[in-house]
């Protein structure tokens, strides 16, 4: 055994290039695909976006038929949701935790390969849907019946894509908490573990506890269609409000599964750049923890309009403004890090930064919303699209750029081009204002989202929007940029690339050796809480 | 915490149990979620 792990530490990845990429079982390779993968869907996913911008940007109908619209507005979420934003952490989560915890891979590597490879199936399978007679689903990617057992052919594949997604998240999050529940170095207790993991620990948990929902809530939905049952159909006893209600208890939870480890990725890099300890750590856990926990609590705040007991109203308003009390926790906690710290302003810390800004902004809208009788008036408006893109593209998207701009010298071995960062960086938070924020008054103003046509009044903050969307797609072109750029070349990274870097994985050299702490490194008992 | 290299069984067995129980919890979901419905 000694003699193998010996060999093992001097083996480099395999020469053959599918026995490397579609074998695997190293955590950094199964990183990178997932990261890879997550870029594709963001561009395919981002197309979709400028799509239904495009139609957007005067009135009237344009360039699309109504009926493809719904679908590019179905798809682009459920490709953002499940193909960019989660894979691209599970990416994170799988590069980074067992280097960061001193883990020599996974707990489960052959399961990480399948996890991994079960997504490019499920998405080919849900973007074939599109070529389909019917076209491909247009009811919403909350896929509510009636509306959705009323497509052609497309359903029972999307039906079967979104199972696969959901089994692979379900692995992967087995995977990371197996991994940060058994695998840490000696010494490691969990009040030491860097914020990434403890965020991904709490995530993980969540995955579990809400995933198998929706799988159960969309199974019904099938058996519905094809084998005679009536779970939604109140011809035969069943309710399809109660489908809303099975829907959201997954729906509110995946929100958080979206940002618990962006709040991770923002704890570790304020710290590094403020040349500070992370200010307030335990606290920082038990804000993740009771957000996980509150997130239970809260699903019909998605749907106050469908009616609903007052005293039920209430509870559901009051539990979802609890939620700002740990939130506010953690935004304060940032700040405090930063105040009076050396700061500096590379690329990672500038998106840091910019999340903290505008997440904040996104939860301040989510407030408004949590108000009942103010719901009734911004439901289903673009108030809530506004809301929710701050949210997800200022909030978890901005924490994926910033991580990568972070650990992209380590994971490559080479700087990538500050200036290029700087400009994206720029460019981005210009245009993501510019497209977004308009769609705060459009949607105070009475318009409803997830239609290709609209009245004259919206139009001018419309225009503003789609000329918003379409320079934040051209800003992400220098992103792509800047990572080939980086993956090709350019100054060599030490192991510790960041000064102000604290934690095992800047130990390790840049790049990382395939495989490490094949040796668990001991971590002192005196040593202070990672980040 | 990891037990470092000379005791792989014992490893082993911690992550077994791990993935048993939250395998058990996702099909706790997944049949409860269903079984909620049919009441």
């Amino acid at each position: 055994m000694t003699a193998m792990t010996h060999e093992a530490e001097h083996h480099g990845p395999p020469s053959n290039f599918f026995q490397r990429w579609l074998f695997t079982t190293n955590h950094k390779d199964i990183g990178t695909l997932y990261l890879v993968f997550s870029l594709v869907m963001f561009f395919i996913g981002g197309a979709m976006a400028l799509i239904i911008r495009a139609e957007l940007f005067q009135p009237g109908l344009q360039l699309v038929d109504p009926y493809f619209f719904n679908q590019m507005t179905t798809l682009h979420a459920l490709v953002m949701i499940f193909g960019a934003v989660m894979p691209a952490f599970t990416g994170l989560a799988n590069w980074m935790i067992p280097i960061m915890i001193g883990a020599p891979d996974m707990a489960l590597p052959r399961m990480n390969n399948w996890s991994f490879w079960l997504l490019p199936f499920a998405f080919a399978i849900l973007l074939s849907t599109l070529f389909m007679p019917g076209g491909g689903p247009a009811g919403g990617w909350t896929m509510y019946p009636p509306l959705m057992l009323q497509h052609g052919m497309s359903f029972p594949f999307v039906i079967f894509s979104v199972h696969l997604m959901g089994i692979s998240s379900i692995m992967g999050a087995i995977n990371v908490i197996a991994t940060v529940l058994n695998m840490r170095a000696p010494g490691m207790s969990l009040m030491k573990m860097p914020m990434f993991a403890w965020a991904w620990l709490i995530t993980g948990f969540l995955i579990i506890g809400v995933m198998p929902v929706l799988a159960g809530a969309i199974t019904m939905l099938l058996t519905d269609q094809y084998f005679g049952t009536t779970f939604f159909s109140a011809a035969g006893g069943g309710d399809p409000v109660l489908y809303q209600h099975i829907f959201w208890f997954f729906g509110h939870p995946e929100v958080y599964i979206m940002i618990l480890p962006a709040f991770g990725i923002i704890s570790a890099i304020i710290p590094t750049f403020s040349r500070k300890p992370l200010f307030g750590y335990s606290s920082m856990v038990y804000a993740i923890a009771s957000i996980a926990f509150l997130s239970f609590l809260v699903w019909a705040h998605h749907m106050f309009t469908v009616g609903m007991l007052l005293a039920g109203s209430l509870f559901f308003m009051y539990a979802t403004m609890v939620i700002s009390v740990p939130t506010g926790v953690k935004v304060f906690n940032w700040v405090a890090t930063m105040w009076r710290g050396s700061l500096t302003f590379e690329t990672p810390m500038l998106f840091a930064i910019a999340f903290v800004i505008l997440f904040t902004i996104g939860g301040f809208s989510g407030l408004m919303l949590s108000i009942v009788p103010a719901d009734f008036q911004y439901h289903d408006t673009y108030f809530v699209v506004a809301h929710f893109h701050y949210v997800l593209v200022t909030g978890a998207v901005f924490s994926i750029i910033a991580a990568t701009y972070y650990w992209l010298p380590k994971w490559t071995g080479h700087m990538y081009d500050e200036r290029l960062g700087k400009w994206h960086f720029w460019l981005s938070v210009i245009f993501v204002n510019i497209l977004f924020f308009p769609q705060h008054f459009l949607g105070l103003a009475g318009m409803p989202r997830r239609i290709p046509d609209y009245a004259l009044q919206f139009a001018e903050f419309n225009m503003i929007s789609t000329i918003g969307a379409f320079g934040f797609g051209f800003a992400q072109l220098i992103f792509l940029w800047v990572i080939i750029k980086c993956v090709r070349g350019g100054e060599k990274a030490p192991a510790k690339v960041w000064d102000g870097a604290e934690g095992l994985e800047w130990t390790l050299s840049s790049p990382p050796p395939y495989h490490s702490f094949t040796t668990p490194p001991v971590i002192p008992e005196t040593e202070a809480p990672a980040r | 915490m990891r037990r470092g290299g000379d005791d792989d069984a014992r490893l082993r067995r911690r992550i077994r149990w791990t993935v048993l129980l939250l395998v058990i919890m996702a099909l706790v979901f997944y049949v409860g979620a269903i079984v909620k419905q049919m009441q």
